[in-house]
């Protein structure tokens, strides 16, 4: 058993103790013989089902030992004493009122708080994939190594495999498509995605009308059939189940509607889908096994295992890849569950969360701890006195168990409740655009854990110390009325410095969080964001003839717009920062040996006037002018970080360099653009002319003092009247795209520093009533040292730097604690260095300052002790 | 006629009991394993916990009907920190016994059920 059988060492560390309530003639026969059963049992609990199994296991655990003491102690424990003892309960209960509230909150906040965060931070970081047996669902990837990091697969090689491989049902590839939806003379673009009917399968989707399409329609001639999603059904035909068996024209061409999805059918990755055609309905010829612009997945047969299944897909790709070598050298497949492929970035995340909950449940745990030691102590005269009268020890144990477990219980409910209401409160904070997020239910897994925990630690400490009262002298303990006080002092401190500890790894990786929160809300790109609205443009295909006269178009628009009023720069561009994505290619520059290492630089293509309308200056050489034709030479620009890689020394301009394969000549360097990650490095970048190098579409970038919607009225309106065939999708402005960029990590930073307030709460109160009840107990002392004429400010400052001290210790360790986990950290806070002095200081400088608080409340209430009543009482 | 006498005392037996013995019927067995073939059971009812099997086994040991292996006849192969139990020639009879008794009422019952109209 090694250190992640933790929780199975202190079952059975417990179970041990617990089986002292049968009588002693069992524990000698048998005590370590049913504990090494136990422990066996425990081992394979755990390691089928985790802690949840570790739960069931005690509550069966429970009852068992409960009927055997009952059946073996018959004679002892009568039935008239277990109803003496559970009536006691709640009489404990009013006789403490404060005591039991204190220890039912705590718990109460402790389950509930770490529940709920937990359940948040899972259900929204890891979105689950809804729909049926989507754990059997992986993901087809190739990979070469210049596409890591992209899932790509092109037809043929999937529609191969998927017949080869036994172990997978349903394969098949899909990707969007921008349809034009002519509804009578109304003409609208159209997003669809076109699949085989295997990827739709694989998903397991239910039809709320009529069928999918089938593996024979995607014959040319019978491929115009379209499923429709039920948002869209609703939408377009109001919900009308007519429309199934009729046209919908796209493209110009009559398809029909063959079906539609049930309402909450999802497609992860084609969430903007209105509807799916079948992957030949568009002009491209997909039957090419070197074009892997697709999507891909397969479902598992039921009952084959992950690694049984990507066993077999590899070795038949591996067969592929002899009979196809033009097409598939190079190239690998990697299989994955599509669920950890969709969800891989979140893992670190949840992994920290993991991490926080833990810390909390211990925060809170020692509080109960100390909280219960507490109670022992000022008890221990009463249950000596019982003892010594003749109550068993079992009688004793009976009613302080019924005591632990009532009290735990009482904490469990109100954390769980506690649990409900703060998940409905975040769910209303999340981000939008996570599916079902509304079905988020507690994680009954964590919630099991955290009850778990609380009952464990209600019942040892409730039950130990009080116990160790029993073997003891009653005379001693009436005596001195402070039986083991230097140990249960010790103790208490040492808890609290744990407990204080852990509150400093949260606190300090929270403000790390908020760190690097700051930052990234701190853009500064290099130019200004204020004022900058982009849209993105699309020609329709069927009226242009060349890419030319499509790039004659874009400029058209863009000398148009630059003309309309409010408007001061116009510049088009393939991507930009924060829009559009990264592209990528290799980079070569002429006259360098090739075989070295693989260089890589993004690119764009650009219009005229582009660096201008962003405000990015040249640093040297010329920016892109109008005299930059296709018949012009190749011309490109280079930004400072290519230049500082690759001629650290030398002059680029002038020099050529091929992006995959266009071949420019190096006319000017501009400045660098920062990335939106603080911490990021900028990559080396290459842009061209848009004239020399056509596209589809392209992004159009204007700087203006209106407001993107009265932007986007005003072309609209021009684009309708002069250049119909160009189309645009809504505009915004960069600054909201740079908003909706934070909307994620502000809230796992909001819920990380609930985390961490909540830990500095739990242990400031921790330290209250440590420091509160000492204070009580040297009230006589402290009596003592007043009369004699010392001065109520300097024993207040003694108070409050006993606290201190503690507040120091454990601060120092919780710092120890947040730099070994700094890998981590920083996996999650993208840019965030986990040794910031700056952020480290000032958290330091929080928590010791509320520890100094929590200390000076009862360092008040000593300075003003009466010395004549303490000495009196 | 001690021994019949004695096992007239031990019929009819705890469910749970007979269920012990069953598992040590062909072989000794230490506590997991016990909890494991009793589980495996299909008659069994419920999981047996630890603290009831120890506490079973000791009127099984009290009574006779179960011995502990003593260490020199623990199989070679054996995990040698475990005590190992068999069943004794009186808990081989108990079982037989039990069986009988059990047995017979079945048929009792299957008559009766037939004769009631059932298909049994």
């Amino acid at each position: 058993m090694d250190a992640r059988n933790l929780p199975v060492r202190a079952s059975v560390w417990l179970y041990r103790s617990l089986l002292r309530i049968f009588p002693a003639w069992f524990g000698r026969r048998f005590a370590v013989e049913a504990a090494q059963v136990f422990a066996d049992v425990a081992v394979a609990a755990y390691s089928s089902k985790g802690l949840l199994g570790l739960t069931l296991l005690w509550g069966r655990t429970f009852s068992d030992l409960a009927r055997g003491a009952w059946q073996e102690r018959g004679t002892y424990v009568s039935l008239a004493s277990l109803g003496a003892t559970l009536r006691s309960a709640p009489r404990a209960f009013r006789r403490e009122p404060w005591f039991s509230a204190a220890v039912i909150l705590t718990i109460g906040l402790g389950v509930g708080s770490a529940t709920a965060i937990y359940t948040l931070a899972h259900g929204i970081l890891l979105r689950p994939l809804p729909f049926p047996g989507s754990e059997r669902v992986l993901a087809l990837c190739e990979v070469d190594p210049q596409t890591v990091g992209y899932c790509i697969a092109s037809p043929p090689n999937v529609r191969d495999l998927g017949a080869m491989t036994a172990a997978v049902d349903h394969a098949g590839v899909a990707r969007t498509w921008r349809f034009r939806r002519q509804d009578g003379s109304d003409s609208t673009p159209m997003r669809v995605g076109i699949a085989t009917p295997g990827f739709l399968r694989a998903h397991e989707p239910s039809l709320l009308h009529g069928r999918l399409f089938t593996e024979s329609e995607l014959t040319p001639g019978d491929n115009q059939v379209v499923v429709l999603m039920h948002s869209f059904w609703q939408e377009w035909a109001g919900g009308d189940p007519g429309v199934v068996g009729g046209p919908i024209t796209l493209d110009g061409k009559d398809f029909t509607i063959v079906g539609v999805f049930e309402p909450d059918t999802w497609f992860p990755q084609f969430e903007h889908a209105l509807a799916w055609a079948p992957i030949t309905a568009t002009p491209d010829n997909p039957d090419q096994r070197g074009w892997r612009g697709f999507v891909s997945v397969a479902r598992i047969v039921e009952g084959v295992s992950l690694e049984q299944a990507s066993a077999e897909l590899e070795a038949n790709y591996a067969i592929l890849a002899a009979e196809y070598p033009e097409d598939l050298a190079g190239w690998d497949l990697q299989v994955e569950r599509l669920r950890t492929q969709m969800t891989g970035d979140a893992v670190p995340a949840i992994r920290l969360f993991g991490l926080a909950v833990t810390c909390l449940l211990l925060i809170g745990c020692a509080n109960v701890a100390n909280l219960l030691i507490v109670r022992a102590q000022a008890r221990a005269p009463e249950t000596a006195v019982r003892a010594a009268l003749g109550a068993g020890r079992t009688r004793l144990a009976a009613q302080l168990l019924a005591e632990s477990l009532m009290l735990s219980a009482a904490g469990g409910v109100v954390g769980i409740g506690l649990a409900v209401v703060l998940v409905r409160a975040g769910i209303g904070y999340a981000p939008p655009g996570i599916p079902r997020l509304g079905e988020v239910g507690i994680d009954l897994n964590v919630a099991g854990f955290a009850l778990a925990l609380s009952i464990v630690t209600a019942l040892v400490f409730g039950l130990v110390p009080a116990l160790r009262v029993t073997r003891t002298d009653v005379g001693v303990v009436l005596r001195g009325g402070r039986f083991g006080d230097a140990d249960a002092a010790r103790m208490r401190r040492a808890i609290l410095v744990m407990e204080l500890a852990l509150a400093m790894t949260l606190l300090t990786g929270a403000g790390l969080g908020i760190k690097g929160f700051a930052g990234l809300s701190n853009w500064e790109p290099g130019f200004d964001q204020e004022g900058l609205v982009i849209t993105w443009m699309v020609a329709d295909f069927s009226q242009v003839e060349s890419g030319a006269e499509m790039v004659e178009s874009f400029d058209l628009v863009a000398h148009v717009v630059a003309a309309l009023p409010g408007i001061a720069a116009v510049g088009q561009t393939s991507t930009g920062p924060l829009f559009g994505g990264i592209e990528t290619d290799e980079l070569r520059i002429e006259g360098e040996q090739p075989g070295g290492q693989l260089s890589m630089a993004q690119h764009f293509d650009i219009g005229p006037r582009y660096f201008e309308t962003l405000g990015v200056p040249m640093v040297r050489g010329r920016g892109l002018s109008d005299s930059d034709t296709a018949e012009g030479a190749p011309v490109a620009i280079v930004n400072e970080a290519l230049v500082r890689r690759y001629w650290p020394d030398g002059d680029p301009i002038g020099a050529e360099i091929a992006v995959g394969e266009h071949v420019a000549t190096v006319v000017g360097i501009v400045r660098d653009t920062l990335p939106f990650a603080p911490g990021e490095l900028v990559r080396p970048s290459v842009y061209w002319p848009k004239r020399q190098y056509t596209r589809g579409a392209t992004y159009l970038v204007m700087r203006t003092d209106l407001a993107p919607a009265e932007v986007e009225k005003l072309v609209r309106e021009r684009l309708a009247a002069e250049i119909p065939l160009v189309e645009v999708t809504p505009f915004s402005a960069l600054r909201d795209l740079a908003g909706q960029e934070l909307v994620s990590p502000r809230f796992q930073i909001m819920l990380l520093s609930t985390f961490a307030l909540t830990a500095l709460l739990l242990s400031s109160v921790g330290v209250y009533s440590i420091v509160a009840y000492s204070v009580a107990q040297q009230s006589r002392e402290i009596g003592v040292r007043l009369a004699l004429g010392a001065h109520p400010r300097r024993i207040a400052g003694e108070v409050v730097r006993s606290g201190v001290r503690l507040a120091l210790v454990g601060g120092a360790i919780g710092v120890l604690g947040a730099l070994a986990l700094a890998r981590t950290l920083e996996a999650v806070l993208h840019g965030v260095s986990s040794t910031d002095p700056l952020a480290l200081a000032s958290v330091a400088t929080l928590f010791v300052l509320i520890a100094a608080i929590a200390c000076w409340l009862p360092a008040r209430r000593a300075a003003r002790v009466d010395p004549v009543g303490a000495l009196r009482g | 006629m001690i021994r019949g006498e004695r096992l007239r005392d031990l019929i009819p037996m705890k469910p749970e009991a007979f269920t012990v013995l069953l598992t040590l019927l062909h072989e000794p067995g230490h506590g997991y394993a016990i909890l494991q073939a009793a589980k495996a059971d299909p008659g069994a009812r419920g999981d047996l916990q630890p603290g009831s099997l120890y506490r079973l086994l000791a009127r099984l040991l009290d009574a006779d009907l179960v011995a502990e292996l003593p260490a020199s006849e623990v199989p070679g192969d054996a995990d040698t920190r475990r005590r190992y139990y068999r069943i004794t020639a009186l808990g081989r009879a108990a079982v037989e016994a039990e069986s009988e008794r059990m047995a017979a009422l079945v048929d009792t019952a299957r008559r009766r059920l037939v004769g009631a109209g059932s298909d049994l």
